[in-house]
């Protein structure tokens, strides 16, 4: 330990005393985004009062998705301070950034660099939420079912009670479940940022594959697959699969994003390579290799193409 | 199928089967943001150097975070992600003056402001403030964070050889500065 390491620790120590004793609002982030939406246009104007000379834009400007990169609202107005005071409109951005969502207080819009007075808001609309696939009461054959449906950009759908469904910014959502032998209930609540809720429930059924009802021949190869990556970050993304099963038969690999077949050779050895071009960026999901006799085995792929 | 809207008290009913479990667990956005948020504006309060700053600089990236809470959730740290963002806002003088102005804006409005501190604590986050800017993130996480050089990197996003440069390069300097020569980057 040296003394800059010392020195080091002390601050640090400091650092988290003065966390500690921050309070954040009590009613959690969306109290915290209300009160963000409230202020983002507040501080380009108190900027730009401050600092004469200083260039302000009073627009909202938040991080995009590319922490590196900020965008601005479409259709914002450029300002500066400098005399005489000029506009300017910024044009939209390829992906313009949401307004945030409606509120339930009644609360100022972003302040603006003019003198229009703000105008309030009211959100007791509860947010839509459709279930689009599978449908309810749908049977199925694998155990693991992507969920999806759509809801109101911005809002949040919870499964199980529990669970994060993935939301586009569109308002698209999908989550995985993996579903037990029989009736399955699945239940999505949406929430929006102004607290309103819309509840959804299905029943979904798994009917396992019956067991073969003939006996493999006695010489038969066992069934066995194996994948090679389970993640690719070439475009488009692919993997390896191989592993043994009866000879001259068929197996099958298959998933939401990508498919193929293959006939096991005379050894009873195959391999196959199935691409996912269409695989979300950074989405895990699975994918299933059966053999003629519904024999199955599962794997997890996950494409990082365009990292 | 189209839900109906409901009361706020959700019940489970199980009376048609086993309920669907997730694949794969993901943390709400709710759960996320209430375990990391204050590490990540202590993290901003110690490269803006704005106590008032640093709780805006927070919420701009958690606001981030959550229009792409679809996409950051999936990450297998999405706590690396929404640190990249606060620590390139922090730097960012231009994004501090106006996190400074919010805070100016609505002062009399709340108390949500960190504390003071201590003399040697404030020389010393000056002092890795006025490091280059990657040296100062790599600093930071480092002490404050206490992140491996691994981490460091995933979440500057440049390799762990280039974090150590940076971290050597950075102790050193703080060294010169504190003026504690002579222990540079041992």
């Amino acid at each position: 330990m040296t003394m800059l390491d010392d020195r080091a620790r002390d601050a640090v120590d400091a650092i988290g005393h003065s966390v500690a004793d921050y309070r954040p609002p009590a009613a959690g982030f969306a109290a915290a985004q209300r009160r963000h939406a409230m202020w983002a246009g507040a501080g380009w104007a108190f900027a730009g009062s401050a600092a004469a000379a200083a260039v302000v834009v009073a627009a909202i400007f938040t991080p995009s998705p590319d922490p590196e990169v900020a965008t601005t609202l479409p259709e914002s107005t450029v300002v500066t301070t400098e005399a005489p005071i000029t506009e300017t409109t910024v044009k939209p951005s390829p992906e313009p950034e949401a307004l945030p969502p409606p509120v339930t207080e009644p609360t100022t819009t972003e302040a603006p660099a003019t003198t229009e007075a703000p105008t309030t808001t009211l959100d007791a609309t509860p947010p839509g939420l459709t279930i689009t696939s599978p449908a309810d009461g749908a049977h199925v054959e694998e155990n693991v079912v992507t969920f999806s449906g759509e809801t109101e950009p911005g809002a949040t759908v919870i499964a199980g009670g529990k669970w994060d469904a993935g939301l586009t910014e569109e308002g698209h959502w999908s989550i995985q479940l993996v579903l037990s032998a029989g009736a399955n209930g699945a239940s999505f609540v949406a929430t929006d940022a102004a607290g309103n809720e819309t509840s959804a429930r299905i029943t979904v059924h798994y009917d396992p594959p019956a067991p073969p009802t003939t006996e493999p021949p006695s010489e038969g190869v066992e069934f066995t697959a194996k994948a090679t990556y389970g993640s690719c970050e070439l475009d488009p993304p692919y993997d390896i699969y191989y592993g043994t099963a009866d000879p001259e038969t068929k197996v099958t690999i298959s998933s939401e994003y990508g498919s193929g077949t293959v006939y096991a050779n005379g050894e009873g050895n195959w391999s196959k390579q199935v691409f996912f071009p269409e695989a979300p960026y950074g989405k895990t999901f699975v994918v299933t290799v059966k053999d003629h006799t519904g024999k199955k085995k599962s794997f997890e792929f996950v494409s990082w193409a365009g990292a | 199928m189209t839900a109906q809207p409901r009361s706020r008290s959700a019940s489970r009913d199980l009376s048609t089967g086993t309920e669907a479990v997730p694949i794969r667990a993901v943390a709400s956005f709710e759960q996320f943001y209430e375990r990391e948020l204050r590490s990540v504006i202590g993290l901003a309060y110690a490269l803006s150097g704005s106590r008032s700053a640093a709780e805006d600089l927070a919420q701009d990236a958690f606001v981030a975070a959550h229009k792409n809470w679809g996409k950051i959730s999936q990450y297998d740290k999405p706590e690396a992600w929404v640190r990249r963002v606060v620590a390139n806002l922090s730097v960012s003088r231009f994004r501090k003056s106006i996190s400074e102005a919010k805070a100016v804006a609505r002062m009399n409005r709340n108390q949500h402001v960190l504390p003071e501190l201590p003399g040697e604590a404030d020389e010393f986050w000056a002092a890795v403030r006025s490091l280059p800017k990657r040296q100062a993130q790599s600093i930071a996480l480092h002490y404050l964070e206490d992140r491996p050089v691994a981490e460091i990197a995933e979440i500057l996003q440049c390799s762990p050889s280039t974090v150590k440069v940076h971290l050597h390069k950075g102790r050193a300097g703080l060294a010169s500065r504190l003026g504690l020569d002579g222990e540079a980057a041992s």
